[in-house]
């Protein structure tokens, strides 16, 4: 792989010792550079326009300007970047935030750095990156134990799915981020055992839609 | 079943004036805040060491793949290096990053519950049955922290030490006079232990739950037998 062709990432971290030790280590990947490296937030948006960077690496603490409020200036000014959250918490209210702003992964510090490497790569491909075991904890636990058992919510984007709706427009409707309801697709397709959305629909229309 | 009640001192003659309730009440924010100051800088400090530490590991790992001639035994202090600092970071997560607060101020204490609840669950891989009123009147802020860490300090010692698979909790709306009462119980199948001594200087955490509830004026029941189970009941009035 050619150097143009590496994944560009930029580091965002207060802490001089994870952004040593992290820059070490995406350098050394074969299919990943170090474009740059922030330790506050406001040079986090500076980097960001100089070096457009593929995917930022933004952990959740920083002092001047937080992580959180750095995702939300990303965001609210449409930078084309993907956002990797990495945080030493792991509590569902940092994961719900970093989620409700927009952030495309949340890595933990409390794993193994090369679950963070692992992390950049499947953000970088448009996955949405959360620990498994928080799914469950983020959106809420079922009321039902029937695994295939969609939650009132899942119901709701279904229905909203099968009228034609975007994301965007479920997420306006229902009043919740875009990633919210990236996330409830996923489990959504996982209960039903399908792989897209117009495959969701065909199940909903089969087997759920109102009689008429 | 050996039962140990400790009736905290409001509902018994020596009844405390509103000035000590209110103040030991405004301890129990202090000893949160504090709390809260100790888990930051465990997350800001020795987390990010360790995580730092792990990708220097990581990097150890390519140099070592690069020298042909090594000693076998490198390789093998390397493993457990990284074996430590894994387990270590582990550790802080399942039984340190719990304790981070939730936002008490904002949230009903059923929600708190429900939440701390998932979270044990998520992180112990243990199924817990969670019954409650429907309509619960609403608890200050005290009473919200108060049965928050008692609950959390429960789920904590039936997992750890009790190795307990099943866990109940209840949370009741009681009768008491002009007042109105929430009994908290929690129940396990775990291990179970001896009672004589159990506020005891041994037992800090069992301490610290009794402690809690007076500091809001209610009172603390413990129940256990080896081999079969504990029960922690308790009961506080909301103001």
């Amino acid at each position: 792989m050619t150097s143009t062709s590496r994944l560009r990432i930029l580091l965002a971290d207060d802490h001089a010792l994870v952004l040593e030790g992290l820059r070490s280590l995406l350098d050394a990947q074969p299919d990943m550079q170090v474009v740059g490296a922030a330790t506050d937030g406001a040079q986090v948006m500076d980097l960001l326009r100089t070096h457009k960077p593929d995917v930022v690496v933004l952990d959740l603490e920083m002092g001047t300007m937080s992580g959180l409020a750095c995702l939300e200036r990303i965001r609210a000014e449409k930078i084309p970047v993907r956002v990797l959250v990495l945080s030493a918490y792991g509590d569902g209210t940092s994961m719900r935030s970093a989620l409700d702003g927009g952030a495309d992964g949340y890595a933990l510090k409390t794993d193994p750095p090369r679950n963070t490497v692992d992390a950049i790569r499947q953000v970088y491909r448009g996955q949405l990156v959360f620990p498994i075991a928080a799914k469950r904890w983020l959106l809420g636990k079922s009321q039902n134990s029937d695994p295939r058992q969609l939650t009132e919510r899942e119901e709701s984007v279904l229905a909203l799915l099968a009228e034609g709706a975007t994301n965007a427009e479920i997420a306006r409707r229902l009043r919740v981020s875009e990633n919210t309801v990236k996330f409830h697709l996923q489990n959504l397709y996982m209960k039903l055992s399908v792989g897209n959305r117009t495959e969701a629909v065909a199940v909903y229309l089969r087997e759920r839609a109102p009689r008429r | 079943m050996e039962s140990l009640h400790v009736m905290s001192s409001s509902h018994e003659s020596l009844e405390p004036g509103p000035r000590e309730v209110g103040a030991s009440r405004r301890m129990l924010a202090i000893t949160e805040w504090e709390l809260q100051r100790i888990l930051l800088d465990i997350h800001d400090g020795p987390v990010q060491h360790m995580y730092a530490a792990l990708s220097q590991v990581d990097l150890m790992e390519s140099a070592l793949d690069r020298s042909p001639d090594l000693d076998p035994e490198v390789r093998l202090r390397k493993d457990r290096i990284r074996k430590l600092l894994e387990d270590g970071l582990t550790e802080v997560r399942s039984f340190i990053g719990a304790f981070r607060a939730p936002e008490f101020e904002h949230r009903p204490l059923r929600q708190l519950l429900d939440e701390l609840l998932l979270q044990h669950e998520h992180l112990t891989d243990t199924q817990i049955a969670l019954e409650s009123d429907e309509d619960l009147p609403a608890a200050d802020l005290p009473v919200r922290i108060a049965l928050y860490r008692i609950l959390q300090e429960g789920l904590s010692n039936a997992y750890r030490h009790g190795g307990a698979s099943k866990v109940e909790v209840s949370l009741r709306s009681v009768p008491s006079g002009a007042h109105k009462r929430l009994r908290l119980e929690i129940v396990d199948n775990g291990a179970g232990f001896d009672t004589t001594d159990a506020l005891g200087e041994a037992h800090f955490g069992l301490r610290g739950m009794r402690d809690r509830v007076e500091m809001v004026g209610g009172s603390f029941d413990l129940a256990s037998v080896p081999g079969e189970g504990t029960r922690v009941t308790v009961e506080v009035d909301v103001l």
